[in-house]
């Protein structure tokens, strides 16, 4: 029986169970603290109810699958390309409607400055020299920045506490999260990450999985592209050092 | 579980006091393990206004009680 369905027969027995026994305890028995312990159980009855309705309907072992396999198909491509420039994260206001990060096609020491709003497209031109060409992808932080109820602002506070959201009640992918700012960088400390990468080339240009996810949301916070610096353990929680790119 | 053993163990007899400290545990439990999924956290904001409506009635019985020195439960 799949989980979910095993939370909803678990509340729908113990509501069953916790109005009998509230009944009999109340009419029949006159006893109050078995009265109290019926109306506990049709509580926990209606909690478990609300937790099988909240849980997921795609197994996690199918959305690690899809992650996965989407995940090399982005990799195969950018090896095949031989790509090994760092990405640029664009707030959705730079990119086509939703955060994405833009890979150029070509090695510059100079991070890509797009001078507009780029087009729905895999492979668009961000700026006017010929050599401007990237590759502009979705990462599963774009998908998830695009499903946050309220888009997070570039006050401190909104920025930590988006990303604990999502990192902490979500996607469940960490225990806590903290955020410091500099003028023209993020420092972003993960504690207890449960996202770890698989070493692969994607990695070299997107970063890790969830340098990538912090970084979409950081670009999306602040409205402005941003880079991972560099990223890593450090005193036992994961650092992700973003610089903020005007 | 515990603190109706608890309270029976002291031979607690008043089915507000019980419902009261459930209600309390409730809202310490949930806001200790929240943020949860959007749609569980919806039925748990569903439970949450009608457990609280629960404990505002047994308060405002029980300030009744003081004021007009009556008993109602």
């Amino acid at each position: 029986m799949p989980i979910k369905g095993s939370y909803t027969l678990l509340g729908l027995g113990l509501i069953l169970m916790g109005v009998l026994l509230s009944f009999v305890s109340y009419f029949i028995l006159t006893s109050t603290p078995l009265t109290a312990l019926g109306m506990s159980t049709i509580i926990l009855g209606i909690v478990s109810l609300a937790l099988g309705k909240g849980h997921p309907e795609i197994p996690p072992e199918a959305s690690a699958l899809m992650w996965k396999s989407g995940l090399e198909n982005i990799s195969a491509i950018i090896e095949e390309l031989g790509l090994r420039s760092k990405a640029v994260y664009l707030p959705s206001s730079w990119a086509s409607g939703k955060p994405q990060a833009l890979l150029p096609l070509h090695s510059n020491p100079h991070p890509p400055k797009p001078d507009k709003p780029l087009p729905k497209r895999l492979i668009v031109k961000y700026g006017s020299n010929p050599q401007d060409m990237g590759l502009l992808v979705t990462t599963p932080g774009s998908t998830i920045a695009d499903t946050l109820r309220f888009k997070p602002t570039a006050m401190h506070g909104d920025l930590e506490a988006a990303l604990s959201s999502v990192l902490t009640g979500m996607t469940n992918l960490a225990d806590d999260v903290r955020v410091a700012r500099n003028d023209d960088k993020v420092i972003i400390e993960v504690s207890n990450p449960r996202l770890d990468s698989k070493d692969m080339w994607i990695d070299e240009c997107l970063g890790s999985p969830l340098a990538s996810i912090v970084a979409s949301m950081s670009a999306e916070a602040l409205n402005k592209p941003v880079a991972i610096e560099r990223e890593g353990c450090e005193k036992g929680k994961y650092t992700i050092e973003l610089s903020v790119l005007e | 579980m515990l603190t109706t053993v608890a309270l029976s163990a002291y031979l607690e007899n008043r089915l507000d006091l019980y419902v009261s400290l459930y209600i309390v545990e409730y809202f310490i439990l949930t806001l200790l393990h929240s943020p949860f999924n959007p749609q569980a956290q919806k039925m748990i904001d569903v439970i949450s206004y009608v457990l609280f409506a629960v404990f505002i009635f047994i308060v405002a019985l029980k300030v009744l009680e003081i004021i007009l020195g009556a008993r109602f439960l």
